[in-house]
């Protein structure tokens, strides 16, 4: 127990400090690209969602992770169709 | 470590039988994608094969995630997931191009909900441990946070600096909430992720803060504006952030004023327009008649070096140039720029007007905020798509080239 959690307090951490590092050098024009891109991270939560369901759980808790899935795919698709348009914005000729 | 990598999931779900070895390798690579895709976007250049490989890390995240628990409770989550991120395409395509923050306010309040809601069903699994338990409710807690934030941004449609803060926000929120998410499942990608972006959101407002010459709470949830010299909501960059988005360019103009020829920054802008041309982009200059200390005297300081008067636009053609431009670069101008010529109280008004309102991007390059010789401010400093460039003309100029001729 006490293991898995120093683990995972390690690979957060270190996710942590990386996320910083490459944040900290992009340029004030394409702020926009960078928060199109967490937006789009946020959407890995839905994958949390797929089988969190045990029998156990109630029928609104089945619903609730249900629903977790569908809007974990909402920030998937809203996330790269927008990181995809601001990008274009940047790319070659894309005025 | 074992249970950490597998994902072991609370309340007892049937554990898979191919998790133990696969679904690790899966997962690590998963993680690579993700951040080498986030590197990638960092650079405009390189930024559709950074988004790319965030797919393919998604796709492999899901992938190891399937194997991990069994394929029966997967199915319905999957196609939901798949539902839902239709629904995101279609809303997503309805955005604005330039993607206003409460566009991303919105995305990173799905994945906020997402957490939330993900956090209510894991606590209603009746959790083993303490660790799973407090998990859920810090997704669940960052989850509400983030979706109230992005509810209030999406409905407010601000696009100011101070609502791009915010959104950050929202997406450090979201990415706290995935990380406790990913603490009561002990689920690997979902740690490195929500802590990637946890931190990259405070990072990006922090950043954006420094660039307003305001910190991150100021900016955030402090006045919505701060004045410099006169000036408000100014940004800034140096040469190497400048020459990122420049080398992206294809239509360029350039607009070189009085402080070019003080500079004796005419040599280096050709260097720099011969390095944009090999780099496939069109450039042009623009001249207002005005520019200079005496009218003409921009054409003579760049016939010095050798630019050919065909490059060289009048006014009338420059303003057509100037809203189809992707970059426009002005060295050392200030009055020839003042989009106030039609303000009655500015000392401008009357003057032929060189329209930048329209340029994708525009960059000045100026030692200072002070005025030029008519004395008057240029809002056109404050515009939400200018960025000065403090320094020397032809030192930045220098910059430019150097950092362009390396591909860097």
């Amino acid at each position: 127990m006490t293991e898995v959690l120093l683990v995972s307090v390690y690979l957060f951490a270190l996710a942590a400090f990386v996320g910083l590092d490459v944040i900290s050098k992009a340029p004030p024009a394409i702020y926009g690209v960078m928060i199109a891109l967490l937006g789009l991270l946020t959407a890995f939560v839905g994958i949390g969602a797929i089988g969190s369901v045990s029998p156990e759980t109630s029928e609104l808790g089945s619903q609730l992770a249900m629903a977790g899935a569908a809007l974990g795919g909402v920030a998937l698709g809203g996330g790269l169709t927008v990181l995809g348009k601001t990008l274009g914005v940047f790319q070659k000729g894309g005025h | 470590m074992g249970i950490l990598l597998t994902g072991g999931l609370p309340g007892g779900t049937a554990a898979p039988v191919l998790s133990g070895t696969v679904a690790p390798l899966i997962y690590a690579a998963a993680a690579t994608c993700v951040l080498l895709g986030i590197g990638f976007t960092n650079r405009v250049s390189s930024g559709g094969s950074g988004r790319n490989l965030l797919g393919v890390g998604f796709l492999l995240a899901i992938v190891a995630r399937v194997l991990e628990v069994d394929l029966d409770s997967a199915t319905l989550g999957l196609a939901l997931l798949v539902g839902g991120t239709v629904v995101g395409v279609l809303l997503g395509s309805q955005a604005n191009a330039k993607a206003a923050p409460s566009t991303f306010a919105w995305i990173a309040g799905a994945g906020g909900a997402s957490a939330l809601a993900t956090s209510i069903a894991l606590l209603a699994s009746a959790p083993e441990g303490a660790v799973a338990v407090v998990g859920a409710y810090v997704g669940a807690g960052f989850g509400a946070l983030a979706v109230l934030q992005g509810l209030l941004l999406a409905v407010g449609g601000s696009e100011s600096a101070q609502a791009s803060a915010r959104a950050a926000v929202t997406v450090a929120c979201a990415g706290l909430a995935m990380g406790g998410v990913g603490f009561a499942i002990e689920n690997v990608i979902l740690l490195v992720v929500g802590g990637t972006t946890a931190c990259s959101g405070v990072g990006l407002g922090r950043v954006m803060g420094r660039a307003s010459s305001r910190t991150f709470s100021d900016l955030a949830f402090g006045d919505a504006s701060v004045v410099v010299d006169g000036y408000r909501n100014v940004r800034s960059c140096g040469a190497d952030e400048a020459a990122m988005v420049i080398e992206t360019a294809r239509n360029i103009l350039i607009v070189p004023g009085f402080g070019t020829a003080v500079a004796q920054a005419q040599h280096a802008l050709k260097q720099l327009v011969d390095t944009l041309e090999k780099h496939g982009a069109t450039v042009r200059y623009a001249v207002h008649p005005s520019a200079g200390c005496v009218p003409g005297q921009l054409n003579g300081v760049l016939d010095e070096a050798n630019v050919p008067h065909t490059a060289i636009a009048e006014l009338e053609e420059a303003n057509e140039l100037a809203a189809k431009a992707d970059v426009v670069l002005c060295i050392g101008a200030n009055d020839v720029i003042n989009p106030s010529t039609d303000d009655k109280s500015s000392p401008v008004y009357g003057m032929a007007g060189l329209d930048l309102s329209k340029a994708r991007a525009v960059f000045v390059v100026k030692r200072s905020l002070n005025a030029g010789a008519s004395g008057a401010k240029n809002p056109l400093f404050e515009a939400p798509q200018t960025t000065m460039v403090f320094g020397d003309a032809k030192r930045v100029t220098q910059q430019l080239v150097t950092v362009l001729s390396s591909g860097h």
